[in-house]
Formats: C-alpha cells, structure tokens, sequence
C-alpha cells in the first residue's frame, strides 16, 4: 500500500495499475508519461506559445490543466483506495439505466472513447506538438531541396511530405481542427434544433406535429449529400456556411427519433401523474419527459458526429468544402490524389485519419447505447 | 357544505365510430374526513371518471359534456380555466395511480421529485421545502427519509414507491385524494400496508378520499361507504357493512361471488358470465341485463332508476335524506338500480 502510494507521486496511475485497475491506472499513466514528454520535448515550443496567439496559450493551459487533473485524480484515488474498494457498487448514472459498468464492459466501446478523447486532445495541443508548420514549404525557399518534395515518411518527416514539401502529420494535425471542430459545431446545432422540433412535434401533436414532420419528409426525401452541395455551391464558401449547411440538412435524423421517444414518454404513467399534480406543459415537456429522451439524443449526436465528419471530407473532396490555408482532412484527401500512385502516403494519412475518426464516433455512439439500453439491440441509422 | 359534489357528470371519450359515453349522469358526494370507495370491473368507467373530476381527460379525446357538474368546495371545476385547473391539480385534489412502478419518473431522484410538487403548490423558502420533503417522506412511513430522498425510484420497491407517490400527492395539501387502484400492482402483505397507510392519512390530515378499485375487500378495509360502478352508472350505494352483508343489485351480488375467501374455501366461486360491454355500445335497458342471471323483459326494455331503498328491519331509518342521495344522516343512504327492486314484485317471475 504504502510503496504504490509514494509510486503515485512521482508516476500517478501506476498505483492504480498495480492494483489490478488496468483502465484508469493505464489511462492515467500514459497521459501522465506522454504529457510530460511533450512538455520537456517541446519545451521551447512552450514559452514560444505562451508568447504566441490564443490556440497556442489554450494548448499551454490544457496542457497544465491535464497534467494536474490526472495528479490530483490518481492521489485522491490513492487515499480513498480502500473504502472504494468495499464500496465496489460504481457510477449508477441517472441517464445510463444500464451504468458505467456496461459501458466499461464494453471494450469497443472504450476504444471509440480513447480515440475521440486523443483526437480532440491531439487537436487543442497542435500547436506544441506538430513537428513543423503545416504551410511552410521548405523545397521552394531559397536554396530549397526538391528532394523534399513527395519525401516518403522517414524518422524527420514521420509521415512523409507532400508535393509542396510540406509535413504530412503536421498538417493532418491541423486539420484535425477545422474537420473536428466542424464535425462537433454542426452536430450540436443540428442536434439543438432536431431535438426542439422533435419534441414540439411530438408533445403538441395535431396541426404543429404535421407541418413539421411534413417539412422533415421534404428533407429525407433528398439524399443529404446533394442538398448539401446545393447548399454550400449557392454560398461564398466558408467554414460558417460548411457548419450551417450540414447542421441544416441533418437536424430530421435528430428531430424523427426525438418525436417518437416524446410520443411513447407523454402516455407513460409519470408524464400522467405529473399532469395530475398540476405542472404546466412546458415543464412537464422540458422537465419530465426531454430528460427521459436524453439517452437517445446523446446516441443519435455522437453517432452524428462521424457522419458530419465524412460528409464535410465528403464535401471537401469535392472542393466545396473549407478554403483555407490550412487543409481539412477532406481537402488533403482531394488535392493528394494526383500524387497517389508515385506518393501513397499524401493521401492515406489523412484518409486513414478520418477513417479512425468516424471509427471512434461510430463505436463510442454504439457503446453508449448499449449501456443506456439493452433491450434496444442495434439499430439507429443517421 | 360538501368536499366534493358531483352532480349529473356526463364525460365521453372518442372512439372509431364515435363518442363513447365512459361516465353517464353520476351523482356523488364526498364529505372531509371521509373515504368514499368507487368499485367495479375493468372498463366500467371509473378511471374516467377519477380523470373528468381533475380534468384530465386527454385532450382531444375526451371531454366532460356540458350540464355536468363538478364541485370542489363549492366552486364548480367544469369548464374551469386552465391555469385554476392546474392549481387545483396537486393542490386541492390529488391524485395516486395504479403502478407505481411507472409513476415515478426514472431520471430523477425521489426527493426531487416530491420537491418539484412542493415548489408547484406551496409557497416555501428552499430550505423549508426540504424539509417539507424529508418530513412527507417520513408521514408516508419511509425509513431514513434524508438519505432515502437521494435515491432514485429504481432503487425503491413496488411499495415504498408508492409510498413515494402518496407523498408527493400530500405535498400540496390536498382537501381530496383521488386513489386509483393505488394498490392492484402490490404484494398482499404491502397492499395492506398502503391500505392502512392511506386510512390513517384520512383520519389525521382530514382530507376526503375517493378509494377506486375492482376490489370490494381493498375498499371495504378503509371505505365507510362505497359506490359500485358499472357502465358508467353507478348500480348501488350505501354503507360498506350494508353492501358487504346484503347486496341488493344482482351485479354487486356477482362481484362478491367472484371474491376469493380464505375462510370459506368450500364455497363456490361464482363469476359473473360474459364481460363488461364496450362504453360505445351501451345495452339498452338495464345496462346489466344481458349478463344478469335474474333478468326479465322488462329489463331489456326500460332502464331503472337509481332507487332508495330500505335495509329491510328499519325502513324509515332513510326516507328523511331523500333530496340528497348520497349524504344521509348517520347511516348512508342505500340506493340500487334494479327493477327487482320497484316494488312492483308481481312481475317477479
């Protein structure tokens, strides 16, 4: 006991690992070990960022912030570690029925969960931890080597350069940004609107319920991918109109699942006895039936959230996607093409990283709904 | 005055074809301090007629017709705006369902949830209405109210969630508590208990309660006077010693024979044949007739009246409450609606 304790200063999670807890002791130590490494390795690039623009402080402050999250969490753990282990019940969620420990069990699941959880760590830190600039291209600066051009992936360049010389996985980290955070905006403003329509609809009924499932037909009945390119080609493009535009076309998936959860909640018994203790309409829709719906809303946003992520590679392959200097994934993907017999890797890289991305979504949404549902099996289709 | 007087309540629920007339011209009086027992079968019309006193009936599909009327001390709940009507739902009248496995919403904690109808119909500071919860949670015989409160309603039994429900019924100090089959999902042993339980909180909050279910032993074990429903109409009334010993209306005859006895395990059980008629479809006549071994012709043809009838030994015992059918004196007024008993015995085959 005592020996892990003091291991836990120096190593946090190793504690944990020793007493046979491989997922918080292994998640916390290679946090803990790889942070640590960042920060020595690049620690130039720190009092560089903090001098620097706003991405590079936020990526500074995370940076910290995690460093000591995981300290603090492994030393609490540490001193508490008996009475939690006779304790031994775990998290019961109010909107996991199923709880943590189904979720947990699920190892799939966990891996989606790591994965998306890196990718967004990977894209607040790109600033410190992107070996080069993603736009500087060495080969055409005076005295360049052509050489560096198409270079394949070596210990410098881990993932090999593109035609304009550039570094493939700095750029794949950069544009993990514009990808992640386009993916995550469009989903939470498709997902508010879906699940407001969704519950007026299903909560009024009658003439409102009609016009707008009617409206969500005329929606469905177009694949989404075309209303989308109709959308973005009559615009100046833009990385606003590419969250719109994607938030536009996806709020019915939200919206179907949403009425018809409000449809079988408002006959269930506790929407019945919170009508007969007098609660208004609004309250009963907002506090005692869109809670009970959560766990479907969480599912349908977080399967979302990969399929944002391909449509705006989607879009972006396309060349309607974001212009801007720095690529999304999709743009790589595009302009890379050419190059795909003489130069793989231009290519694969980034398509690999949206594959992993969705990937993560995928099961990290499947996982969830299994904690929170048994009974549901597998279904959902946005 | 009364609690609650209900006078001619006419309510239809839509069906395919139609309306179906679910409650039809119910007369009934609730006093404080009194538990009124509402018994029938399945599909005769009580839960509609618990949700047209609250207003409940979903909207859309049912409505209350106009002519009824409802009064809960003495202001009439008919026709009531909504936002009186919501008030009064928690407030004056409160109301405890069937399953209590489901009446509890499962996201949230118990507590919570008493807290919300606490906040909806009191004026309390947040403190005070914490403690309100905690000491609702101990009236209604929780054990450890302050750390059950945290619990959700998973994780609390069929009965201490209704114990739960009765609770957040009290929370707005209800004059009347409407109990729909509050116990037909319970364990006997736990049935008992929330039988009691609710006994007990008539007597000492002095509120009224009306006590619905297909069980004529749940009513008679807190009921001192019980109403037996069928078809919408109410079939007979009187004290619950009066109706328990001599049933007069062949249809309360029929669901005492249908009653499990532990006692008497030799006897018989008699069901009634055949099952209630659908509310579209009303028979005409006497609503019962088709399923009543003593019918005659006249029944098929001409409803009767619901009727004052003695107890045979003291006949005059109830003739001086007759404008009020239902509040007699001391001893509650017996009525049937049977042509058996018109007086008119030379039609009795």
């Amino acid at each position: 006991m005592a020996r892990g304790r003091w291991l836990g200063i120096a190593l946090p999670g190793l504690p944990q690992l020793l007493r046979g807890k491989w997922l918080e002791g292994g998640v916390a130590l290679s946090l803990w070990v790889g942070l640590l490494a960042v920060m020595l390795a690049r620690f130039d690039r720190i009092v560089e960022a903090i001098q620097g623009g706003v991405d590079g402080r936020v990526a500074v402050l995370t940076l910290l912030l995690v460093l000591v999250g995981v300290w603090v969490w492994s030393w609490g753990s540490v001193r508490e570690g008996r009475s939690e282990q006779e304790a031994g019940e775990g998290i019961k969620w109010g909107i996991l029925p199923g709880g943590w420990a189904a979720f947990r069990s699920n190892r799939m699941a966990l891996l989606g969960l790591g994965l998306a959880i890196s990718f967004y760590l990977a894209m607040v830190l790109t600033p410190l931890i992107a070996p080069f600039d993603p736009l500087s291209m060495p080969a055409f600066e005076e005295a360049g080597d052509m050489r560096l051009r198409l270079a394949p992936p070596s210990a410098v360049h881990l993932l090999g350069t593109d035609q304009y010389s550039r570094d493939v996985l700095s750029r794949i980290l950069y544009g993990a940004r514009i990808s992640l955070t386009i993916g995550f905006l469009a989903v939470a403003i498709s997902v508010t609107l879906g699940t407001f329509l969704g519950a007026v609809a299903g909560y009024w009924g009658g003439l409102v319920d009609s016009v707008i499932m009617r409206v969500l037909d005329m929606f469905m009945a177009f694949p989404s991918i075309v209303l989308l390119i109709a959308i973005v080609a009559l615009f100046e493009p833009s990385i606003f109109l590419v969250i719109a535009a994607l938030a536009f076309t996806q709020w019915p998936f939200t919206a179907r699942i949403v009425r018809g959860e409000i449809l079988a909640l408002r006959e269930r018994e506790f929407a019945e006895a919170a009508r007969a203790l007098g609660f208004s309409r609004a309250r009963l829709l907002l506090r005692h039936l869109l809670p009970n719906a959560m766990p479907s809303v969480v599912v349908v946003a977080t399967l979302g959230i990969g399929n944002a992520i391909v449509l705006e590679a989607g879009l972006s392959f396309l060349g309607l996607g974001v212009r801007s200097a720095t690529p999304s994934w999709g743009t790589m993907v595009d302009q890379g093409r050419a190059y795909l017999l003489d130069a793989w890797w231009v290519v694969t890289f980034p398509g690999l990283a949206i594959v992993l991305a969705v990937m993560a979504f995928n099961l990290l949404g499947d996982g969830l709904r299994d904690a929170m549902d048994p009974r549901q099996g597998t279904r959902v289709d946005p | 005055m009364s609690l609650l007087e209900i006078r001619n309540l006419r309510s239809v629920i839509k069906t395919r074809d139609g309306e179906a007339r679910a409650v039809d011209g119910v007369d009934l009086t609730v006093k404080r301090g009194e538990a009124l027992g509402l018994v029938g079968e399945s599909g005769s019309g009580k839960t509609a007629l618990a949700l047209s006193i609250l207003g409940l009936l979903p909207d859309g599909h049912g409505r209350t017709l106009p002519g009824s009327s409802i009064r809960l001390l003495g202001e009439e709940l008919v026709g009531l705006e909504k936002r009186r009507l919501r008030e009064i739902r928690g407030g004056s009248i409160a109301m405890i369902f069937q399953e209590p496995m489901t009446s509890l919403n499962p996201v949230f904690r118990v507590g919570d949830q008493i807290h919300e109808a606490v906040k909806a119909h009191r004026d309390l500071g947040r403190g005070e209405r914490w403690e309100e919860v905690v000491r609702l949670l101990r009236e209604v015989g929780i054990p450890d109210p302050e750390d059950r409160a945290r619990d959700y309603p998973h994780q609390f039994s069929g009965g201490m969630r209704q114990r739960a429900m009765i609770a957040m019924a009290l929370a707005g100090r209800p004059a009347l508590l409407i109990a729909d089959e509050p116990t037909s999902a319970l364990d006997v042993t736990v049935q008992a208990q929330i039988l009691e339980l609710l006994k007990g909180l008539v007597r000492k909050l002095g509120m009224g309660l009306l006590l619905i279910s297909h069980d004529v032993g749940v009513v008679s074990r807190v009921c001192q006077r019980v109403l037996v429903f069928y078809a919408g109409r109410i079939m007979e009334a009187g004290s619950t010693a009066d109706i328990l010993t001599d049933p007069r209306h062949p249809y309360t005859r029929g669901l005492l024979g249908s009653r499990l006895s532990i006692k008497d395990r030799r006897r018989v059980l008699r069901p009634i044949p055949g099952e209630v008629p659908e509310a579209d479809a009303w028979p005409p006549g006497c609503r019962f007739h088709p399923r009543c071994s003593e019918s005659w012709d006249l029944c098929a043809r001409e409803e009767p009246d619901l009727m004052e009838i003695s107890s045979g030994a003291e006949p005059e015992r109830l003739r001086d409450a007759s404008s009020d059918p239902t509040s007699g004196g001391q001893a509650a007024v017996r009525q049937a609606r049977c042509w058996l008993l018109s007086g008119d015995r030379s039609r009795v085959g």
